[in-house]
C-alpha cells in the first residue's frame, strides 16, 4: 500500500470510529485537503507541462482564456466533456485520463460501451495532442450524423446478448482506422443503447423489493416522495438510458432510498466510479452519516414502516450542524419535511 | 462479437449436483422444503431457512435477494447483511459468483451448508463426478491451459473456456473437455 492509499485508508477508518459531528469537525476534516486545492495543483501542472500557451490550451479545451484563468485559481470545470478535452490536450493515456475524470472531476472513468467514451478511447490511443481533439470531434459528428441519425440500429435482444467490457475494450484497441471504427460502432449499436442497463436495473430492483407500493418505478417514487426537481430530472435521464448521474446525484439517490454505505459504493461501481472517497470533505461527511445511521441505530427502530425521508432528514440535520461550505449546496437536495407530518 | 448467454445456477448439496436454467422463469425462490412450503430451488439442509432467498431477473440481469434468515448466505466470501432498518440488498450476479447458503458468517463448505455458483453458460454434456479423496494438490487442464492448486479449499471452482471444475474436498465435479488430476 503506497503512502496515499494508506492515508485514505486511515481517514476512512477514523470516520468509521467517529462518535459525533464535533469530533468529525475538529479531528477528521482538518486532515482532508479540499478538492479545490488538489485541482489547483493539478491543472497548473497540466498547463505548465502541456507545451501550449495558455491561450492555445484554452482553445484546445473549447473555452476562453478567462475560463482557463479561473480554473488555474480553483474553479472546477462543470462538465465531463471538458475533462475529456483537458485530458486529450494533456496527451494523457487511458489510465491517466481515468484518474483525471475520477479524482478531480468526480466523474466515471472512460467506459467504452458509451459512444462518446468509445470514440475518445480510440483517438487517445492513436493520435496526439491537437490532432486527438480534432479527430474526436470529427469522428463523433460523422457517427452521429451517419449512424445514429439514420436510425440504423441493431435490434438484437438485450436479454440474451452481452459482451464483457474487457473483451469490448480489446476489440476496440484492435481497430485499425476510422472507417473500421465506424463499422464497429454500427455493429455494436445495441451495446451502446444498453450501456446503463445494470445501473438502472439495480435501482429498480432495490425499489421493487423494499418499496413494493411503487412496483419498481423510481419515477413514481420520486414523484410520490417529493424529490427535488434536479434529482427527478436525473432519474428521468437514467430511465431513458441517457447518461449516468453525477457523483452527488448518486449520493442523493442513495440517501433518498435509504441505502447504506456499501450500496452507494455498489451504485458507484455500476456507474464506473470510485467508491465514496474519505479524502473529499463532502464525501467524508456522507460516510460519517451512513456509518453513524447504520451502526448507532440513529434511525427510528420502533416503527416497522419504512419512512423514505428518515435518512435524508438525518443527513440534513448533520450537514446543517456542520455548516461547511463543501456541503452547503447539497443540503437543498434533502427533504425538509418533518417526520411527524408523514 | 456476441455470445449467447445462458444463465445457470449450479447447486451442490450433500454431494449431489443440480443445475437450474434460471432463464426458464422470471424468479426462483430458494429455501428448505417443508409441508406446504415448496420453493423452486428446494433444499434439505437444516441450516437453510424455509424462505431463504430469491433469484430474480430484471432487464436480463439476474439478482440474488437474501431474506436475512438465521444463518444467512455468504456471497463471494462476504456474509450478506441487511441494509438500513432491515432493507433487502439486491446482489447483481456475475459469472463465477459463489453463494453458500446456511453457513452463518463463515464461508465454510461442509455437509451443513449448500454450495452454489452462478454461471453464464449451458452444460449440455452434464457433469462428471471424480473421487479426489487422497489429493493434496490438483491440476485442472483445458488443453494447453493449466491451473494448479496446493491444498485447495473446498468449494474452489475454476471456469475455463471449455468447461467448469469444482473441487469439494473428497470429490470434484467437472464439465466439458476439462481434465482434473491430483496427487
Amino acid at each position: 500500500m503506497d503512502a496515499n492509499s494508506f492515508e485514505t485508508f486511515y481517514i476512512k477508518d477514523q470516520i468509521a470510529r467517529c462518535e459525533d459531528t464535533e469530533e468529525l469537525r475538529k479531528v477528521i476534516l482538518p486532515m482532508i485537503r479540499t478538492q479545490q486545492d488538489q485541482w489547483i495543483r493539478k491543472i497548473n501542472e497540466i498547463v505548465k507541462t502541456s507545451g501550449y500557451s495558455k491561450s492555445g490550451f484554452a482553445e484546445l479545451c473549447g473555452v476562453s482564456r478567462v475560463t482557463l484563468d479561473k480554473w488555474l485559481k480553483g474553479s472546477i470545470p462543470k462538465n465531463r466533456e471538458t475533462f475529456l478535452r483537458i485530458g486529450m490536450a494533456a496527451r494523457y493515456d487511458v489510465r491517466r485520463l481515468d484518474q483525471l475524470l475520477q479524482r478531480y472531476g468526480q466523474y466515471p472513468a472512460l467506459y467504452s460501451k458509451s459512444l462518446e467514451d468509445c470514440v475518445c478511447r480510440y483517438v487517445i490511443e492513436r493520435y496526439c495532442g491537437r490532432e486527438t481533439i480534432a479527430k474526436y470531434q470529427y469522428i463523433l459528428q460523422r457517427i452521429r450524423e451517419n449512424i445514429v441519425g439514420s436510425g440504423s440500429t441493431d435490434k438484437k435482444d438485450a436479454d440474451t446478448l452481452d459482451i464483457a467490457t474487457e473483451e469490448f475494450d480489446e476489440k476496440l484497441s484492435e481497430i485499425r482506422d476510422d472507417d473500421e471504427l465506424e463499422m464497429f460502432i454500427l455493429e455494436n449499436s445495441a451495446v451502446f443503447q444498453t450501456a446503463y442497463r445494470k445501473f438502472y436495473s439495480y435501482v429498480m430492483m432495490f425499489i421493487l423489493v423494499n418499496y413494493p407500493g411503487f412496483q419498481g418505478s423510481v419515477y413514481e417514487l420520486a414523484e410520490g416522495q417529493g424529490w427535488s426537481s434536479s434529482l427527478r430530472q436525473c432519474v428521468s435521464a437514467i430511465r431513458q438510458n441517457k447518461w449516468y448521474p453525477t457523483r452527488n446525484k448518486i449520493i442523493s439517490l442513495g440517501l433518498h432510498l435509504s441505502m447504506d454505505h456499501e450500496q452507494i459504493d455498489e451504485m458507484f461501481a455500476l456507474a464506473h466510479m470510485e467508491p465514496l472517497c474519505a479524502k473529499n470533505i463532502f464525501e467524508s461527511v456522507v460516510m460519517f452519516i451512513l456509518d453513524d445511521a447504520n451502526l448507532n441505530n440513529i434511525l427510528d427502530t420502533e416503527s416497522e414502516e419504512y419512512d423514505p425521508d428518515e435518512l435524508c432528514r438525518y443527513a440534513r440535520d448533520v450537514m446543517l450542524d456542520l455548516n461547511l461550505p463543501e456541503v452547503a449546496s447539497f443540503v437543498s437536495e434533502l427533504s425538509e419535511i418533518d417526520g411527524d407530518v408523514q | 462479437m456476441y455470445s449467447k448467454i445462458a444463465n445457470t445456477l449450479i447447486v451442490i448439496e450433500r454431494g449431489l449436483l443440480t443445475t437450474y436454467s434460471l432463464d426458464d422463469r422470471e424468479s426462483w425462490t430458494v429455501g428448505r422444503a417443508s409441508g406446504t412450503n415448496q420453493p423452486d430451488i428446494a433444499l434439505n439442509t437444516p441450516t437453510v431457512s424455509r424462505h431463504h432467498g430469491q433469484f430474480r431477473k430484471m432487464n436480463g440481469i439476474w439478482f440474488y435477494l437474501d431474506h436475512n434468515g438465521k444463518n444467512g448466505t455468504v456471497y463471494n466470501s462476504r456474509h450478506l447483511e441487511p441494509g438500513i432498518k432491515g432493507r433487502e440488498k439486491p446482489v447483481i450476479l456475475s459469472e463465477g459468483d459463489i453463494l453458500i447458503f446456511g453457513g452463518g458468517k463463515e464461508a465454510v463448505v461442509h455437509r451443513k451448508t449448500v454450495w452454489s455458483m452462478f454461471v453464464t453458460r449451458v452444460f449440455d454434456g452434464g457433469f462428471k463426478r471424480l473421487d479426489t479423496g487422497s489429493f493434496s494438490s490438483i491440476e485442472i487442464r483445458d488443453g494447453e491451459d493449466v491451473t494448479r492448486y496446493t491444498d485447495p479449499d473446498k468449494g474452489t471452482a475454476v471456469i475455463k473456456k471449455n468447461g467448469v471444475a469444482i473441487y469439494m474436498g473428497g470429490y470434484a465435479y467437472i464439465s466439458g473437455d476439462l481434465r482434473m488430476t491430483g496427487q
